[in-house]
């Protein structure tokens, strides 16, 4: 067992009609639930606003799967690009428009242009060069926060970022953000699910299954691998912008390697690959940091402790536990693709 | 004189970088796992002799007691964390080394690493020396010294020994090595030891100049990455040269451009070597 | 002459791995290429193949120079390889295998979407490809879960995708049982016949060499010791001293 090859969708093909499964009846369930949820914490305003962070958790967790469980390549600095997509996005709030339409797709953009630079370079080089590449990268975007320290605010952070606008709405209430981040969030999700079945998809599971026959049949691996680099980044800056317009600051801590270690805490637990997994992973770990932190400060301890137990024991992530136990309950065989 | 001064502490740097990457690289070679937790070991051995010396022992036995320490965590660590994952592919590696780190520099936090504990060298070794129109202080040259004097020795023990040989088979061709029949695990812990011990030494040694500090490691490990990626993933002579090229644009960008500004450039210059020499220096580089 | 080398050499280091080597194949034919180990028979694969670069000499297809071309061009051109270690896509079934080789052949493989038609017509035409290699049945299998000869199957049948002229194999029988050795001969006799390709292999199994082959070409220390039919080079007292020399042991 080891924590790439646990590919539990479906290697069927393209646009396989898939019947009605009780997964997805459950799933709609959860999906709805979820919609709900802000009215269930009406009272418990501390909890909304942990639940909107579980949700940004869980938009770069998805972020970071796009990446690994497409390609198999690790980014050990993922949240620089998160950290990059807060910032740019503070930034413009603070200095040219809190209008949402405006920001996020700039920050979308910002985060395109660097990533395809970068990327341009580093999707070239093998898998352990990049993963130490990605970390450099992180710490260079954090440089750079520190360099510009007279816009962003270096140590302190940047602070004082107005409350943002939709379509010239203000967008204040806990419930609204809520309600935003989760519509992000579930479009996200279903587009990644989507992109899997499409060709595009397949050449990148054939990627990280084999890259080497997968170049010898004449599939464009470095091409590929820059796409899926371009669209975590994005995805991740996304979240970040979100992040900070919502929450008003964004400090450099966003960028530290202990972050950037949670997001891919996140997606390992969940299990590389499944995207409903990380997703899932990346909302529990939220709720379950708060809970523990309050009760010891010897959390990265634990935290480190646990990430390398995951590796060592369940390299496949809860998700294929949770999937081989629902099996196992619903009766069906073992459907699950190695 | 201020471009001289620069240089000649632009070799410090890339002595104590020297230092820490060769354990580093033999590691990456011998098991061709990239140890992220290097710099928490770092950490651990500026922290472990700081804390000897400032208890009222001689800063000559932190010198060696911490490496000692930590070489034997190192052991610990190879023989009871990474052994069980010797089989799998690099990603399992990567991701473990990093919970490592994140999992000793959480355990140094509580043994009051938040705090940044000074460590002042050795009454022999203070002050500073004046050659013409420069000054260096004595303890640098000192740690240079030092640094240049542990990597000769290891070069030359690598060459000459029998444990050097098989070092330098399993470098070249891990499966080779394997079959060389001389127990593959053995050597491993051993490499690993060594690795973290002089990662430890380079912490101690360095501790009087950077202070000690749960992750005084990090910025030298980023350091030591772009090092090894210039010089060539597993090069040993690459790894060599690069750390002084790193250790000088590094010193010589604090001096005119500001520290952070030198990150970035050596990052952009890493950038641009890559696209035309993606092995390193001496297209040594693994290619796997 | 579908596939010619004319000088062709390559050395590491001290060692001229492969010395001036001139080889043809014709069209539509078995080819076998065997010899001792160390022959340089693998390095000889890798350079006609394109995994690495001769130092001198040159390789042609179809009558164009193709020399220093990468695996992917020559795939492109109609030049196909099989590898030792059956090399295919583990997590995928074997119809989505070789659709996936189609896709790439035209070119599909960043598309976000495919029309119906086109799915339809991919798929007919994989499942073809896998009856012409034996595999009618299986489609749904994963590949993973394929037993061993049949993963060899596949892994010619993902090659046959490319529509190629050419297909050079690496040992296609290296460790098959009985049973699978003759399926893979069937195999790539049916590959000549049906399909009218020519087949290029390396091999040690000389029995089944010497069955399948219309021209076998032998190797000693990268160079061609003899050239000719089964029958011819049964009779070739160099490459009967080779044998005796025991440095055939496969």
């Amino acid at each position: 067992m080891t924590v790439l090859k646990q590919c539990t969708h479906r290697a069927e093909g393209i646009r396989v009609r898939q019947p009605l499964r009780p997964v997805h009846v459950v799933g709609f369930v959860i999906v709805a639930a979820g919609a709900f949820l802000p009215y269930a914490l009406e009272s418990q305003p501390y909890l909304l606003q942990l639940a909107c962070q579980a949700i940004v958790a869980a938009i770069l967790a998805l972020s970071l799967d796009l990446l690994m469980g497409n390609t198999g390549l690790l980014s050990f600095g993922h949240a620089g690009w998160y950290g990059l997509g807060g910032y740019t996005a503070g930034l413009a709030a603070k200095y040219a428009t809190p209008e949402l339409l405006i920001v996020l797709p700039a920050t979308i953009v910002v985060a395109c242009v660097i990533a395809w630079i970068t990327g341009s370079v580093l999707a070239r080089q093998i898998g352990k060069s990049f993963a130490i590449l990605t970390l450099a990268l992180s710490q260079i975007i954090y440089s750079l926060v520190f360099v510009a320290s007279a816009w962003t605010g270096g140590e302190d952070g940047l602070q004082g970022i107005p409350v943002p606008t939709l379509a010239g709405f203000n967008i204040v209430a806990p419930q609204t953000w809520y309600w935003l981040l989760y519509a992000v969030l579930i479009v996200s999700l279903l587009l990644a699910l989507y992109l899997r079945r499409t060709p595009l998809g397949r050449a990148w599971l054939a990627v990280k299954c084999n890259s080497e026959r997968a170049r010898f049949i004449g599939i464009a691996v470095f091409r590929l691998k820059l796409i899926a680099y371009v669209l975590s980044a994005a995805l991740a800056a996304l979240a970040g912008g979100l992040f900070t317009t919502f929450n008003g600051a964004v400090s450099p801590d966003a960028l530290s390697w202990f972050e950037s270690g949670k997001i891919l805490m996140y997606v390992v637990l969940g299990g590389v690959g499944t995207l409903i997994g990380p997703v899932l992973g990346g909302a529990a770990f939220t709720f379950a940091e708060q809970y523990i932190s309050s009760l010891t400060d010897a959390w990265l301890i634990y935290f480190g402790g646990l990430f390398v137990l995951v590796v060592i024991f369940a390299p496949g992530g809860l998700f294929r536990l949770v999937s081989m136990l629902w099996a196992k309950a619903a009766g069906e065989s073992k459907e699950v693709a190695r | 004189m201020l471009a001289l001064s620069l240089a000649l502490n632009g070799v410090v740097l890339g002595s104590i970088l020297l230092l820490f990457s060769l354990g580093l690289t033999l590691i990456y070679g011998v098991g061709r796992i990239v140890n992220f937790a290097h710099g928490a070991l770092f950490s651990a051995g500026a922290l472990a002799g700081a804390w000897i010396a400032n208890s009222g022992h001689s800063f000559w036995l932190a010198l060696w007691l911490a490496p000692l320490l930590i070489g034997t965590l190192g052991l610990l660590l190879d023989w009871g964390v990474l052994a069980r994952i010797r089989d799998r592919p690099m990603v399992d590696s990567l991701l473990l080394t990093f919970g490592l780190a994140l999992l000793i520099t959480g355990v140094l936090y509580q043994f009051g690493g938040r705090n940044v504990t000074m460590l002042q060298p050795p009454t022999g070794l203070g002050g500073t020396v004046t050659l013409g129109a420069l000054s260096l202080p004595v303890y640098r040259l000192f740690v240079s010294a030092l640094a240049l004097a542990a990597v000769a020795a290891l070069l030359f023990f690598l060459k000459n020994s029998n444990w050097g040989l098989r070092v330098r088979a399993a470098n070249d061709d891990p499966e080779m090595g394997a079959c060389l029949g001389i127990d593959r695990e053995t050597l491993m812990h051993s490499v690993v030891a060594l690795g973290a011990a002089l990662a430890a030494l380079a912490g101690v040694a360095a501790a009087p100049i950077f202070t000690a500090y749960a992750t005084v490691g990090d910025k030298i490990l980023i350091l030591a990455f772009m090092t090894v990626i210039l010089g060539g993933l597993g090069s040993l002579r690459g790894a060599i040269v690069a750390a002084y090229v790193v250790g000088l644009i590094i010193v010589f960008g604090e001096g005119y451009l500001g520290g952070q500004v030198a990150l970035m450039l050596l990052f952009a210059l890493i950038m641009a070597m890559l696209i035309r020499w993606p092995r390193g220096f001496f297209g040594e580089g693994r290619t796997e | 002459m579908i596939l010619q080398t004319q000088g062709l050499s390559r050395r590491f280091g001290g060692l001229k791995a492969v010395d001036d080597v001139s080889f043809a194949a014709t069209e539509n034919t078995v080819q076998s290429i065997i010899g001792p180990n160390g022959a340089g028979k693998t390095t000889f694969f890798n350079l006609v193949t394109g995994a690495i670069p001769p130092d001198a000499g040159r390789i042609l297809f179809q009558g164009r120079d193709v020399t220093g071309l990468g695996p992917d061009r020559l795939a492109e051109m109609g030049l196909v390889r099989t590898f030792q270690r059956t090399s295919i896509f583990r997590e995928f079934t074997a119809l989505e295998n070789v659709s996936l080789a189609i896709r790439s052949r035209e070119r599909r493989n960043q598309a976000l979407f495919l029309s119906r038609a086109d799915e339809h017509r991919i798929s007919e035409e994989a499942r073809s490809i896998l009856a012409e290699v034996g595999l009618t049945g299986s489609e749904r299998t994963v590949a993973n879960n394929l037993a061993h000869g049949s993963q060899r199957a596949l892994d010619v049948a993902i090659g046959l995708a490319s529509r190629p002229k050419l297909i050079l194999m690496d040992e296609p029988l290296a460790g098959m049982s009985q049973g699978d050795r003759s399926r893979i001969g069937t195999l790539i006799l049916n590959l000549r016949e049906k399909m009218g390709l020519t087949v290029v292999l390396v091999e040690h199994d000389i029995g089944m060499v010497m069955r399948l082959s219309d021209r076998i070409t032998v190797l000693q220390h990268g160079q061609v010791i003899a050239d000719g039919t089964p029958a011819e080079i049964r009779e070739n007292a160099d490459v009967r001293n080779a044998y005796l020399r025991g440095s055939f042991a496969a």
